[in-house]
């Protein structure tokens, strides 16, 4: 029952004492309270907050009255305490533009707070859900020697870190592919699979929804046994039936068992550069012994549980000891200097994620200190403007402490409510805030409104409280200061001037820093935008094909499915050119790494050659565009009867041959050739300009291709180029596959465009968000400073009233009040400067193509906010002009 | 703001509090449930407005906890019995109401008894 939960909240806001003593029956009333809903959820919400109004309503005397009368310090009251609060809520009501500015302002600044907080909360605070989550580590490979980092391992490197078994209890291998077919009542479909070490699970401590996860037992024969579904697969295929389990079901065409299915909900949490995504449909099991396979074959991406106590560092020092074993097994390994580093996997996964969450909280803490001096200045005007009533109030005998208690009454109610509203709207702001968030940027599968982002927003509320009531109460003592002045409504300068200065100034320091961070985040997607990526992605439209093993077998068949769709894309209506390749830049990238060496290259060197290995076919380069700088493209002729060649990019270049020429040398790359990999001699006939492989920020790290005749896998890409609207042709595509072969499906059909985009998201992510912010910033500013100046401009009415009526003409009395203006803006403006360059550390990770420091930047928004300064100036400074002396010096 | 010495009548949600006490000590819920009852389901104390009460009631000495001698008490549950302060206090609150009862009938507001 949400309104038992809410209750039970609520009941946490009264004291320790108030609690103890009605606590229990406080329930018992609260569930009678809200027991006869009307059904649906309108009827509950009714009554939720029917429960809030109530609570909340009478929360104040719970904490204001205390103790019997007896012991009741004098003047303390609860009555005064209730009456003032009586006569703060209506005085609030009554000025109705008043209050939604300031409720207003506080909702945004709490809401966006409260967005920001739950998406950090969710992804950086809460623990990842699995057993002892703290105890689980990445290992990674690192190979110095030939300047990558962060490599999976190959299987036997995993079977000699399991030895190291007094630092690990545990060590766990996956590699994801969504290249698997299954074969369910005569259809066919693609699935994303993960081939698991049969530990994982049982490691990781997740148990079975249904059936069994795989034992280690299993494991120990020499074909993966069964297939574990994920429960969302199981729910879509086969309809939650638990019937499935222990039948057979063709993957890739091979009889599989289905063993079991996974709980709902289970997520992996590798970092993005894992190509390990966070679900996957199903999961079937590498043999127990790893020994067996190709030492230099990196696909394994692992995670070791480490024994309880066993720190960071203890881990790393065993699995350093490890990798020195397996140089000394494997010397393929020594050239490049391979050794394991560990890191704690939820810090791993959400390594990419975190520099932008954090800047994205500074910001919106930023924020809310603008919005919080936006409410001090209204408050301030407010105080300034009833200092008459203050003054006769002061008059007739109202102490100093009764005139603070009435505006601090007024501030808590606008903090309660401002707060209460940010908090519905932050709620709001999450939703919207984890439907914007870019793929890789955020791997929790939700974002509660937990504890934590409950205790975070009473934080910053009764922060915002406190700072709004002591502006109040300094401009509460400078109106009762003078109570003289006071009658007349008309106080030149003093504290009350310099308090909104202030706050005016912080305004524009804050609009300063967030309106540079949002404009270096958008120069930083131009330059992305801008930046060559080696081929032309717009236009394009590409879609996956995955071919059978077990329907088609041989080489031959598959090398001719490849062509045969080509063919039939290449005569629908306005394509262009159609190639197809086995990974498509920004989306399949890295999943392994393996060596290609030169001739002649000894074996303790070969790993200093690693390359990625793609297999195209002869018109792919051409049709998204690559330009070859050396030798030629692949031709027809180029297939499994033709001499093996292969065309690798400029990195690869560079790297085996540094002397030059690469064209017509001969190296030694892996192909897939009768359903395994093996080391072949090719001829390199061509170089291509670099290729951008994992986005367009990252620089290739080296790529050979084969052509796809000569090493036919089973997962192909095609790159659809046409002259119009890319989206025009999907609907052509599924049935021109079909057309080559009825068990050939194209999944995942989408324009290169939306990979690209979805390959920037974290920049277009901060670039969107930080827009919006900064446009509130600015707005917020603007509005602070047009109020600031109206109410200098007013003050000094009479004095302008004075200087017009003996001559001043009205530009001297404009220039005047812009001058004023212009001070506090460039005080602001300078002050924000400083804050960007201290911001500048913050964001150098985060930015692309230009300097956090960027002088252009920082200059133009600087000029940009002094003229918005200015025009927020100008309204009041030319009102003032128009100041009618005769009736300005009637005025008593 | 209580005015010793002169006996002050008590207004609104304290009025019905007494008054559902006035007959028999009871419970938390239970004189909730009085009320309701009382104003044929017009008025529904909450928790917040009807503990908040209590406290102010039982600080100003108008009503005090109580063990009842019925045989429906229940012991986890705290019983609140109304106190001669408090009595004095509803009765004024009465009298009050009286007092504008007996002027609506005069001008016509309400028809004679």
């Amino acid at each position: 029952m949400a309104t038992d939960r809410l209750a039970r909240l609520l009941l946490r806001l009264y004291p320790r004492a108030f609690r103890g003593r009605f606590g229990t029956e406080w329930l018992e009333t609260a569930a009678w309270y809200t027991r006869d809903a009307r059904p649906g959820r309108l009827g509950s919400l009714r009554l939720a907050a029917r429960l809030l109004a109530d609570t909340l309503r009478t929360l104040p005397h719970a904490y204001l009255s205390g103790g019997p009368p007896g012991r009741r310090p004098a003047g303390a009251s609860p009555g005064r305490w209730g009456q003032d609060l009586g006569f703060a809520a209506r005085a609030v009501v009554r000025s109705p533009v008043f209050t939604v500015a300031a409720v207003g302002s506080i909702a945004l600044g709490i809401a966006s707070n409260t967005a920001v907080f739950s998406v950090v909360n969710g992804v950086l605070l809460r623990p990842l859900p699995y057993v002892d989550p703290d105890r689980l580590m990445v290992v990674w490979n690192e190979f110095p020697g030939a300047g990558l980092s962060r490599l999976p391992m190959s299987g036997p490197e995993l079977q000699v870190l399991r030895g190291e078994s007094e630092a690990f209890e545990g060590v766990a291998g996956i590699w994801a592919t969504s290249g698997t077919v299954v074969e369910v009542d005569g259809t066919v479909s693609q699935l994303s699979t993960g081939l698991i070490t049969p530990d994982l699970f049982d490691l990781l401590g997740v148990q079975a929804h249904a059936g069994r996860l795989f034992e280690r037992a299993e494991g120990e024969e020499p074909t993966p046994a069964g297939v574990v579904l994920s429960h969302a697969l199981w729910q879509q295929r086969y309809g939650g039936d638990r019937a499935v389990i222990g039948t057979t079901i063709q993957l890739n065409g091979r009889p599989t068992q289905v063993v079991g299915v996974l709980p709902e909900g289970f997520t992996l949490f590798f970092s993005e550069d894992s190509a390990v995504p966070p679900t996957l449909d199903a999961y079937t099991a590498l043999p127990w012994d790893l020994a067996p396979l190709p030492p230099e074959q990196h696909f394994l991406r692992v995670v070791a549980r480490v024994r309880p106590g066993v720190g960071v560092e203890d881990a790393g020092a065993a699995a350093a000891r490890a990798s020195g074993v397996a140089r000394r097994l494997y010397p393929g390994l020594e050239a490049t200097g391979d050794h394991f580093t560990v890191r704690p996997l939820h810090e791993d996964s959400v390594s990419a994620a975190r520099p932008a969450l954090l800047v994205l909280l500074g910001s919106v803490g930023l924020f809310l200190l603008l919005s919080l001096a936006n409410v001090s200045n209204l408050v301030l005007a407010r105080t300034l403007a009833r200092g008459r009533e203050f003054a006769i109030r002061s008059a007739i005998g109202a102490s100093a402490g009764s005139l603070a208690r009435l505006v601090v009454a007024e501030v808590l109610i606008l903090s309660v409510v401002g707060s209460l509203v940010g908090l519905a709207l932050g709620h709001l702001g999450t939703t919207a805030l984890w439907g914007l968030r870019p793929l890789g940027l955020a791997r929790a599968s939700d974002v509660p409104l937990d504890h934590r982002v409950l205790g975070f927003t009473l934080g910053m509320s009764v922060a915002a409280a406190l700072g709004i009531a002591l502006g109040s109460l300094a401009a509460v003592r400078s109106v009762r200061s003078r109570p003289g002045a006071g009658g007349r409504g008309d106080l030149p300068g003093g504290p009350g001037r310099r308090l909104r200065e202030l706050g005016t100034v912080l305004q524009l320091a804050v609009g300063v820093v967030l309106v540079t961070g949002s404009s270096l985040m958008i120069q930083s997607l131009r330059s992305l935008g801008q930046e060559s990526v080696g081929f032309e992605p717009a236009g394009a439209l590409t879609f996956r094909v995955a071919l059978n093993m077990g329907r088609f077998p041989t080489d031959g068949e598959r090398a001719r499915l490849a062509r045969e769709v080509e063919r039939k894309l290449a005569d629908i209506p306005g394509v262009t050119e159609a190639g197809a390749t086995s990974h498509l830049p920004f989306v399949e990238w890295a999943n392994w790494a393996e060596a290609a060496p030169p001739e002649g290259t000894p074996a303790s060197e070969r790993s200093a050659y690693y390359a990625d290995l793609r297999a195209v076919t002869p018109s792919y380069l051409r049709a998204i565009g690559a330009r070859v700088v050396a030798g030629r493209h692949f031709e027809e002729t180029d297939d499994a009867s033709g001499a093996p060649v292969v065309i690798i990019d400029e990195t690869m270049a560079r790297r085996i041959f540094p002397e030059g020429d690469p064209v017509g040398r001969t190296v030694l790359p892996s192909r897939f050739v009768n359903g395994s990999f093996s080391e072949t001699p090719a001829r390199v006939v061509g170089v291509v300009q670099d290729i951008r492989d994992r986005s367009p920020a990252h620089p290739s790290t080296g790529q050979v291709f084969w052509p796809f005749a000569q090493s036919p896998r089973w997962e192909l890409t095609y790159f659809v180029r046409t002259g119009g609207d890319p989206s025009a042709l999907a609907a052509a595509v599924p049935g021109a596959v079909r057309a080559v072969d009825p068990d050939l499906v194209a999944a995942r059909i989408a324009p290169m465009d939306a990979h690209v985009r979805s390959a920037t998201g974290i920049t277009r992510f901060l670039a969107l968000v930080g827009t919006i912010f900064s446009g509130l910033a600015v707005l917020l500013a603007a509005i602070g400073l047009y109020g600031l100046v109206a109410f200098v401009a007013t003050q000094r009415t009479r004095e302008v009233g004075v200087r017009m009526a003996l001559g001043a003409r009205a530009p001297e009395v404009l220039g005047g009040v812009l001058r004023h203006g212009a001070r506090v803006a460039g005080a602001g403006v300078l002050l924000g400067l400083a804050g960007a360059l201290g911001a500048a550390r913050l964001l150098a990770g985060l930015v692309y193509g230009v300097s956090p420091h960027d002088p252009v930047t920082l200059g133009g928004v600087c000029v940009a906010l002094v003229v918005v300064a200015l025009a927020a100036s100008l309204g009041p400074a030319h009102r003032a002009t128009r100041t009618d002396p005769a009736l300005v010096l009637r005025e008593p | 703001m209580t005015d010793r010495g002169t006996t002050r009548p008590v207004a609104g949600t304290s009025f019905y509090v007494l008054l559902a006490l006035a007959d028999q000590p009871r419970y938390g819920l239970g004189i909730a449930e009085e009320v309701a009852r009382r104003t044929g389901g017009e008025i529904r104390l909450g928790p917040g407005t009807l503990y908040g009460t209590l406290k102010k009631l039982l600080e100003e000495g108008h009503i005090g906890e109580v063990t009842p001698s019925g045989h429906d008490q229940d012991p986890r549950r705290r019983y609140y019995g109304i106190l001669p302060a408090g009595r004095l206090a509803l009765s004024a609150e009465a009298a009050r109401l009286e007092q504008l009862v007996f002027a609506a009938r005069a001008k016509g507001a309400l028809p004679l008894a």
